[in-house]
């Protein structure tokens, strides 16, 4: 049974009375019929008014001019819709979105309008702030430092910053949509960028990536990259973040450089120190040499052959052993870059000891060697040299006044992991207390002005750190000690 | 007595040169590379001259001097240039020699003092 007119009125007036949003019916004379609670505010009425048999154009005066047109054209059958900003008594400004639609009765002749308002306030407040961040977001993208970029998945750029597109040398009209990924990128690093590409799909983030991408004039430009996966219109893009990695590889360049320079000059002031006992080492065989062949001269005359014989094999050794002295000489002194050998560190504590030579037997000093077993480690084996001469000599120089002067270089392999142990032990004072980290500064010295520089320790330290070792102060011995800890390799 | 020269160095490769430049005298020759060694021969046994070399481990040239009994010429061996100068100013210190010495000053110092002996 079809509810009555009756109850159908009465619904329908209900309905008004809850509806939300301001709306009401109005006869052909736009007299209001009914409306719902919030109709009167929408117009500036108190909110709790009934404007139930008002005409509307009354109500509102103001309206009349703007609106008769479109009333009029709606009571003709129309459907219009207007768009209205106002701003409340408290300030705020609304944004309404006001329809107005001819009802029919039952006997399908227009009997007046429906007129309601959707509040569009919020969504004109969405619109506005979505304006200002994207003319934020413009502002960013356009004046960052940092290239920053957007692209399809297949690698087609669609969007880059100046600072982007400066990296890579080329134009926007070049770049967005024209230019892919894969094009600016060298072929050796396609391995890297499977794992990259693995680790966005995964994780939907990729980097810290280092790597580098072609300009356009064909050089190669390093560069650092971050980036993630964002979704638009169904498909999945990638935004990255591009640093310009040039002037930091510099800067490493230099630091290393500055380094290289600082070992090597560490190394000329000890040999330095130690040329006077160079001196000394070859003159004696030298000397030797000058012996030999002044007695050859009158053993040939003599006849003597035996004397001759013995003249020659001492003049042999004599030469044989200036060669050693030069050659080693020669080696250590050599501009090392850190080229990594396998080297066996007893034949290391050798060579330094003998490059000290002159030193120890100039101090009066024993020294006493400690290399049961072979022990080999990864390194450059004139830096390591470097550092054994600097902790003998300081060890000889700490020892040399003692009553009993002794020196002792030990090497062991670790018992529970894989490195070698070199100490260099000796019996002079002991450094004060709390000294254990000076002594490793540049330009910390104990020893008197014009001996030593106080670049031995630290650049020593420099050296073994390289390395991937560590040069300590030993407190745990009984006397000064001093160890070099370094992976041991397995020959 | 026989001519005798005793010389002291630790380096073995210079008390052999020595030897052989004595060859051809006819001078008795004691090298020594132990400074106490020496010092326990040159207690029992005279020499006419002896030449020690300055720089040596546990006992150095003028200790071994100071040591001896006696007055017998004592000529230090140096390649020392700092020591150089105040050993020769030690009054029982005959003569310094540099290191490595030249086969002829030796030659002429043993020649002098063995004939002063004779």
């Amino acid at each position: 049974m079809a509810p009555d007119r009756n109850t159908a009125s009465h619904g329908f007036i209900e309905l008004l009375r809850h509806l939300p949003i301001a709306a009401a019916v109005l006869d052909r004379e736009l007299r209001c019929l009914a409306h719902t609670p919030t109709w009167p505010a929408a117009h500036g009425a108190p909110a709790d008014s009934d404007l139930s048999g008002r005409v509307h154009l009354d109500v509102v005066p103001a309206l009349r001019e703007g609106w008769a047109p479109l009333f009029a054209a709606c009571l003709e059958g129309a459907t219009q819709s207007r768009d209205v900003a106002s701003v409340d008594g408290d300030g705020t400004r609304r944004h309404l979105r006001w329809l107005v639609a001819p009802w029919r009765d039952a006997g399908g002749q227009i009997a007046g309008l429906v007129v309601s308002a959707e509040d569009r306030t919020e969504q004109e407040q969405t619109r506005k702030r979505l304006g200002e961040h994207e003319a934020a977001f413009r502002d960013l993208f356009a004046s960052s430092p940092l290239g920053l970029n957007l692209c399809r998945m297949d690698g087609l750029w669609l969007h880059s910053n100046e600072a982007f597109l400066r990296i890579i040398g080329y134009s926007a009209a070049e770049a967005d949509g024209g230019l892919t990924y894969w094009q600016l990128t060298p072929r050796k690093y396609d391995a890297d960028e499977a794992v990259q590409l693995e680790t966005l799909r995964t994780t939907r983030r990729y980097g810290p990536y280092e790597k580098e991408f072609i300009r356009k004039d064909g050089t190669l430009v390093p560069v650092r990259l971050h980036g993630f996966l964002i979704e638009r219109d169904g498909e999945d893009l990638i935004w990255s973040v591009i640093e310009d990695m040039t002037e930091q590889r510099a800067l490493q360049r230099d630091r290393e450089e500055q380094r290289l320079h600082a070992i090597q000059a560490s190394k000329l002031a000890t040999l330095g120190e130690m040329a006077a006992g160079f001196a000394h080492e070859i003159n004696n065989p030298l000397g030797i040499v000058e012996l030999y062949v002044a007695t050859l001269e009158d053993s040939i005359d003599a006849g003597d052959m035996d004397a001759v014989r013995e003249a020659i094999h001492g003049i042999r050794e004599a030469a044989v052993r200036a060669g050693q002295i030069v050659r080693g000489l020669s080696r250590f002194s050599r501009r090392s870059h850190g080229e990594r050998a396998l080297v066996d560190t007893r034949s290391l504590v050798e060579e330094a000891l003998g490059l000290c030579r002159p030193r120890i037997a100039a101090a009066g000093v024993t020294v006493g060697v400690d290399a049961p077993r072979v022990a080999v480690v990864s390194g450059d084996a004139i830096q390591l040299s470097q550092v054994l001469v600097n902790l003998v000599n300081n060890a000889v120089d700490a020892a040399r006044d003692t009553p009993q002067p002794w020196v002792r270089v030990r090497v062991e392999r670790e018992a529970d992991a894989p490195f070698v142990r070199i100490a260099v032990e000796d019996s002079g004072p002991p450094l004060p207390a709390g000294a254990e980290e000076r002594i490793f500064e540049p330009f910390f010295t104990t020893k008197r002005v014009g001996e030593g520089t106080g670049l031995g320790l630290s650049v020593s330290r420099t050296i073994i750190d390289a390395h991937d070792g560590t040069l300590t102060l030993d407190r745990s011995a009984d006397c000064t000690r001093f160890v070099v800890r370094l992976p041991e390799v397995q020959p | 007595m026989t001519a005798r020269v005793v010389y002291v160095d630790d380096e073995a490769m210079l008390c052999r040169a020595f030897r052989l430049l004595m060859r051809r005298t006819s001078v008795e020759v004691e090298t020594f590379t132990d400074p106490a060694l020496a010092l326990a021969y040159l207690c029992s046994h005279d020499a006419t001259v002896i030449f020690c070399d300055y720089r040596m481990p546990r006992m150095n040239g003028l200790q071994l001097l100071e040591a001896l009994p006696g007055t017998t010429p004592f000529y230090v061996v140096s390649g020392d240039l700092d020591a150089a100068q105040w050993v020769a100013d030690n009054p029982r210190v005959s003569g310094v020699l540099p290191k490595p010495f030249l086969a002829d000053r030796i030659a002429a110092i043993v020649q002098r003092h063995v004939a002063a002996d004779n």
